[in-house]
């Protein structure tokens, strides 16, 4: 009997020490203003603190959220103005455990670059109307002068 | 008592902790405030928000037997949708029939967004990446607060 009670507490230590909350970040990488989602994996109806931590060791995001069936989502929009690097998070869960993961962040570069054509297709059109003028006013004239 | 109905109550009455999730703290004001120090719930642009918070610890049994004053961190979160606008925290101790009151003030930046604003205040005994899977164990030390502020031109 002692040595099932023994098995027992060998077993529930052993769920203990391997306990720990799956997290996923998605992206893995973001530019500043983009959006990063976490989704944590737990315990039933758990509560679960998620920290960020930025590339200097400031915290850039904290947070409290209650599982729902083992599950839970949260998401943040990066600032514009956020350093550039590696962000941890960091995630403990009150049954489930702690874990970390990180994703980057990078500066917001691209967009489509194209020549604004506008003012120079406006000018033209201007001058071809101010000279369509000046040959009516020339060609009136000249037919008057004749 | 038989062994076997003996592991079966602490079984049951470690299930029943568990599951209650009670906790010792309680956040028992939650107010929004100007920079004079009334309550008010809407503000501009460039203005200073006072979130003014009351924590009280009305120990059981348990807790009173087991410490003379707990040691928590306390968080105050502003949020824009999915932004966090501004964060307050202090870490401080309470005794048993204490109350604590903590204040911290956020700007409204210029540039900042017009709209509901939700603020979240957390008391655990530590951030997550101060307090490990294990001893000692994140956990959360009040139920969390929340109100919400509206943010005009």
């Amino acid at each position: 009997m002692k040595a099932r009670y023994a098995l027992l507490g060998l077993l529930l230590l052993a769920a203990a020490v391997l306990a720990q909350p799956t997290i996923t970040v998605t992206p893995s990488t973001v530019s500043a203003g983009g959006t990063v989602e976490i989704k944590i994996s737990g315990v039933d109806a758990e509560k679960c603190g998620i920290e960020i931590v930025d590339p200097a060791g400031a915290k850039a995001f904290v947070k409290e959220i209650t599982l729902s069936n083992g599950q839970g989502v949260v998401t943040w929009d990066v600032p514009l103005a956020a350093r550039l690097g590696a962000y941890t998070v960091y995630v403990s869960c009150t049954t489930s455990g702690a874990a970390t993961a990180k994703f980057t962040v990078t500066a917001l570069v691209g967009g489509e670059a194209h020549k604004d054509l506008a003012p120079l297709l406006m000018t033209m059109l201007s001058a071809l109307a101010a000279l369509l003028a000046a040959a009516l006013i020339v060609r009136r004239l000249g037919g008057k002068l004749t | 008592m038989r062994k076997k109905h003996l592991l079966a109550l602490v079984v049951v009455a470690f299930a029943a902790l568990a599951l209650a999730q009670t906790y010792p703290l309680q956040i028992t004001k939650l107010e929004t405030k100007d920079l004079q120090g009334n309550v008010k719930t809407s503000f501009k642009r460039g203005e200073v928000v006072i979130v003014e918070t009351t924590i009280s610890w009305a120990p059981t049994y348990y807790y009173y037997y087991a410490a003379a004053s707990l040691s928590y961190l306390e968080i105050i979160t502003m949020w824009y949708g999915y932004t966090m606008t501004g964060l307050a925290l202090t870490r401080t101790s309470i005794g048993p029939g204490e109350t604590k009151t903590f204040g911290g003030g956020m700007q409204i930046r210029m540039t900042d967004p017009m709209g509901t604003y939700r603020i979240e205040v957390y008391v655990w005994n530590g951030f997550p990446s101060e307090v490990g899977p294990k001893c000692p164990k994140w956990t959360p030390l009040a139920e969390k607060a929340i109100t919400t502020i509206s943010v005009g031109g």
